[in-house]
């Protein structure tokens, strides 16, 4: 077992509540809190965050265990069997195919946090198909993303370094001694290994001297590398004095004692919705540095955390999770309808793979609950729910039954009494699935949907 | 001591700051018409523009027809009443020498041998300064003001970008709300939205303490829920209920304890399905985007429905238009050319309409880009710079404006230093609104003298 982890966290109800970080919600009728949050909440919850659901299978299947269940789900997900995308879809030069590819991914009920760490690194170390718009070389980006997605990260940084993609996208491809292009120098290590205030402006003219020297050749997308325009002469980097090319660069970077905090910080915050506290991070840190830079060390150390299960709807979800979430909720289409489910509708959305905003990558936040988020999804669900089976109530409870669907087992009042109304305003056997498809609407626009 | 010290108290300690609850929705649903009332002449356009003071209109029974009520202005608010702003920002660093190019200067030609344009691929202006050819079918409306920066620049797109959507020049990092957004507190009166977000989301630059700022995705995509049909009217009073629901949480929690946050957030979900639904009402009633804007212009597209919202008078005096993507390190004069192009040609457009619909007089474009590129070409483009040229049109002077940087003057890295401060080229935008520059900026500030057509 790894160190501070608390495998046995949910072994039998009470003990987690015993947990001495565990405190009760501020009494809040709002969302029920008087008590414990329930089995199916923190199952959902466990879900929605190590996953990019939950499924109805999933839920179903962990729920049903009790109140082991939410420890269960984690434990699943965690060592969910990798998905890969078939390569013969992407054998063209077609980015539907690719989209398509990558989204019945994500949408698959095998799909772990495997997959959710796959999106994790090409939102981290993101390119852009507006700059390079070569789907295979895409493609075999995705790949490495995958291939490393809970590996080791010095191998990560070392394959995507060189990846004919990234070379083009943050234009190492051409860079040379003479003309040093500084783009990928500067990104390396803002937004991929160490964050800000941890090199200076010479590091980054440097940097750009020892990654220099890599061309990529448009047809067939394969890199190359030219010694005549790489790194003759010394370079100090971050501290370091030598001949240093590529490899020794990213090495460095690797090694530097900024990297595993800042790596760390980042899959917490996208894993737990909230940055570590300076302790927690420490750990995290330290363990993750000393596993090598283990990723599933690292990922693992912060899924079995105690706090992991209680820091719940704390972020909002992103526009990705957030229409998984909802083509779940929603369900497969009824039989004779039409049952794509138009992944095109993430560039609406914003969070198309591969149309990331900037080299950022998309950033957290609450532009995720802007008002033209809101729209849009709301236009997604009304354009879609219609085709869904209506919602299947044991008795009259359309509400419960939409909530349940929804995964949302936290609702606030306000939410639920929305929901009544949408549920009321015109009863009748005669077009339940046009009540289905407003309650639907109603419940994954709802506060507590738009939440991870 | 802080910047614009006159907003630290609700700035810096409020803790709603990024929760623009106003107006309850119901009341906004009635101003806009949505609800059946009719929405005629109850924008701002209409309307004195006088700040409405701190109050937060959540206690206030609002009447459309009413002027604003708190603390009077001079009678410069007359003056600047209805007046608009729309920013484009140029995102990823806009090359200025590319944009105003001082193509005869031997020590600048030098340093961009190798991106070189022709001057016959440019726009000439005089015998020291042409234009991206792109540019010239709005040429004569054009004014561009050189050298404008902060003094002490950084290399990062996210560090500069926070500066400049923030306003804070030297990167404290204290500000809550968005130089466009305190815009919109200061200008906020009785009308739902002040401040538009269009074609990026919502953006920090745009962060109020007090107005209600929205954002909208493309329109062909919510115009079936905007219908009037009975089952989407249906459809919207229940996600009204929903956006209109009065919080009931207690302010407090402990260590440990995410519902403060997830109130904080449900709370900001709210508010903002509130105003994209009072947005979703206005949509109904605009025509088809009009045709006489340029296709395959996502620029154009933003400012043929800026255009459109402005006509319908709606009270939004401020717009932001993030745009682009200007960070060239490579192959930079097909991108940057291109880019200029699709500039002029949505610009020239959006002016000709604004005359055709009489707004002319009421719009100021102006545009931002977190930094500007290296004099020095690093082979087929540039890196990150310091300074650059900002272009406006609309109500301003065309020509030169600001001070050429030096190209024997360069900073360590290499880049021009700033001239204009930004707080000077935003105290300037500011007093185009009619609003005391001193309340949205540092007060050290000084409009740029000679811009402003008026």
């Amino acid at each position: 077992m790894q160190p501070g982890r608390t495998a046995d966290l949910a072994a039998t109800e009470p003990i987690w509540l015993d947990s001495p970080n565990f405190r009760f919600s501020s009494c809040d009728s709002q969302y029920g809190l008087h008590m414990a949050p329930s089995t199916q909440a923190l199952v959902a919850h466990a879900l929605r965050r190590t996953t990019f659901g939950p499924s109805a299978k999933a839920l179903e299947t962990f729920t049903s265990q009790g109140a082991s269940g939410p420890n269960a789900a984690i434990e699943w997900a965690l060592s969910a069997a990798p998905l890969a995308i078939s390569p013969a879809k992407v054998t063209k030069d077609d980015w539907d195919e690719n989209l398509r590819g990558w989204t019945s991914n994500l949408l698959s009920s095998d799909a772990g946090i495997h997959e959710k760490m796959t999106w994790f690194w090409h939102g981290h170390l993101t390119t852009s198909s507006f700059k390079v718009g070569h789907i295979p070389m895409l493609h075999a980006q995705q790949d490495k993303f995958r291939k490393h997605a809970l590996g080791n990260f010095r191998d990560l940084m070392q394959s995507i370094t060189v990846d004919a993609a990234m070379l083009l996208y943050l234009d190492g491809a051409g860079s040379s001694v003479e003309a040093p292009n500084e783009n990928y120098a500067r990104e390396v290590m803002e937004l991929f290994t160490l964050g800000r205030g941890n090199y200076t402006e010479a590091d980054v003219k440097a940097g750009a001297l020892g990654f220099a020297g890599y061309d990529v050749d448009w047809e067939p997308g394969t890199v190359s590398f030219n010694e005549e325009h790489a790194l003759g002469g010394e370079i100090e980097f971050l501290g370091i004095r030598g001949r240093l090319r590529t490899v020794d660069l990213v090495n460095i970077l690797c090694d530097h004692p900024a990297c595993p905090p800042f790596v760390a910080g980042k899959v917490y915050a996208y894993l737990v919705g909230e940055s570590p506290t300076k302790e927690r991070l420490a750990k995290l840190a330290a363990n993750f540095r000393s596993s090598g830079l283990e990723i599933k060390t690292l990922v693992s150390d912060i899924v079995f955390g105690e706090e992991f299960l209680q820091l719940r709807m704390n972020r909002p979800r992103y526009a990705i999770e957030w229409w998984t979430a909802a083509v779940h909720a929603m369900g497969p289409a009824r039989e004779g309808e039409d049952g794509d489910v138009q992944p095109w509708v993430l560039e609406q959305l914003d969070q198309a793979p591969h149309r990331p905003p900037n080299v950022a990558g998309w950033p957290p936040g609450e532009r995720w609950l802007s008002p033209s988020q809101q729209l849009a999804r709301a236009s997604y669900v009304w354009s879609w729910a219609w085709r869904v089976n209506p919602l299947e109530t044991s008795g009259h409870d359309l509400v419960g039954a939409a909530l349940r669907q929804a995964g949302l087992f936290e609702v606030s009042s306000a939410t639920r009494e929305a929901l009544h109304a949408a549920a009321t305003a015109t009863a009748g056997a005669a077009d339940a699935e046009s009540v289905t498809r407003r309650l639907l609407t109603v419940a994954l626009t709802s506060p507590e949907f738009s939440l991870a | 001591m802080k910047p614009y010290a006159r907003f630290s108290n609700e700035s810096f300690s409020n803790t709603s700051a990024k929760t623009p609850l106003t107006l309850t929705r119901r009341q906004l649903m009635q101003m806009l018409g949505i609800a059946g009332a009719g929405a005629a002449g109850t924008g701002l356009l209409a309307a004195c523009s006088g700040g409405s003071g701190s109050e937060a209109a959540s206690t206030t029974t609002a009447k459309p027809q009413q002027p604003a009520a708190g603390k009077a202005r001079t009678s410069d608010a007359l003056k600047t009443a209805g007046r608009i702003l729309v920013m484009v920002e140029l995102q990823g660093g806009n090359d200025g020498f590319a944009t105003l190019v001082p193509y005869t200067d031997s020590r600048f030609r030098k340093m961009r041998e190798r991106i070189w344009v022709d001057p016959k691929d440019l726009a000439i202006v005089d015998e020291k300064y042409a234009i991206a050819k792109g540019l010239a079918p709005i040429k004569d409306r054009l004014a561009f003001v050189e050298g404008v920066g902060v003094s002490k620049p950084d290399g990062s797109h996210f560090a500069m970008s926070d500066r400049w959507w923030h306003g804070d020049p030297d990167g404290r990092g204290d500000l809550q709300t968005g130089f466009l957004g305190r815009c919109c507190d200061a200008l906020k009166g009785d009308e739902p939205i002040t401040g538009l977000s269009l074609g990026g989301g919502s953006s920090p630059a745009m962060v109020t303490a007090r107005a209600i700022t929205a954002s909208l995705p493309q329109l062909d995509m919510v115009r079936e829920l905007a219908k009037d049909e009975p089952s989407e009217q249906r459809l919207r009073a229940a996600m009204d209920a929903m956006a209109n629901a009065k919080s009931q949480q207690k302010k407090s929690a402990s260590n440990g304890d995410s519902s403060l946050e997830r109130e904080r957030l449900t709370t900001i979900a709210r508010s903002n399905l509130g105003s994209g639904l009072e947005l979703l009402g206005t949509l109904n009633k605009l025509g088809e985007r009009p045709k006489s804007y340029p296709e395959n212009n996502s620029l154009a597209d933003s400012l043929a429905l800026s255009s459109q919202l402005l006509n319908l008078d709606v009270g939004v005096r401020v717009i932001h238009v993030p745009w682009g993507s200007f960070d060239t390190h490579t192959g930079e004069v097909g991108t940057h050319s291109d880019q200029m192009r699709q500039v002029g040609e949505a610009l020239d457009a959006f002016h000709k309409d604004l005359e055709r619909l009489g707004l002319s007089d009421r719009v100021l474009v102006a545009t931002t880009s977190e930094f500007g590129r290296r004099p020095e070409s690093n082979g087929s483009g540039t890196d990150h710079g310091a300074a650059s040229t900002m272009l406006l049109s609309g109500a301003v002077k065309p020509g030169r404006h600001g001070i050429a940087p030096s190209f024997s003057r360069l900073d360590s890295d290499g880049n021009v230093k700033s001239t204009v401060s930004m707080s000077d080229y935003y105290a300037t935008l500011a007093t185009w609104l009619g609003v005391p520059p001193e309340e949205v900026v540092a007060k050290s500030a000084t409009p740029i003298s000679g811009l402003l057509s008026v």
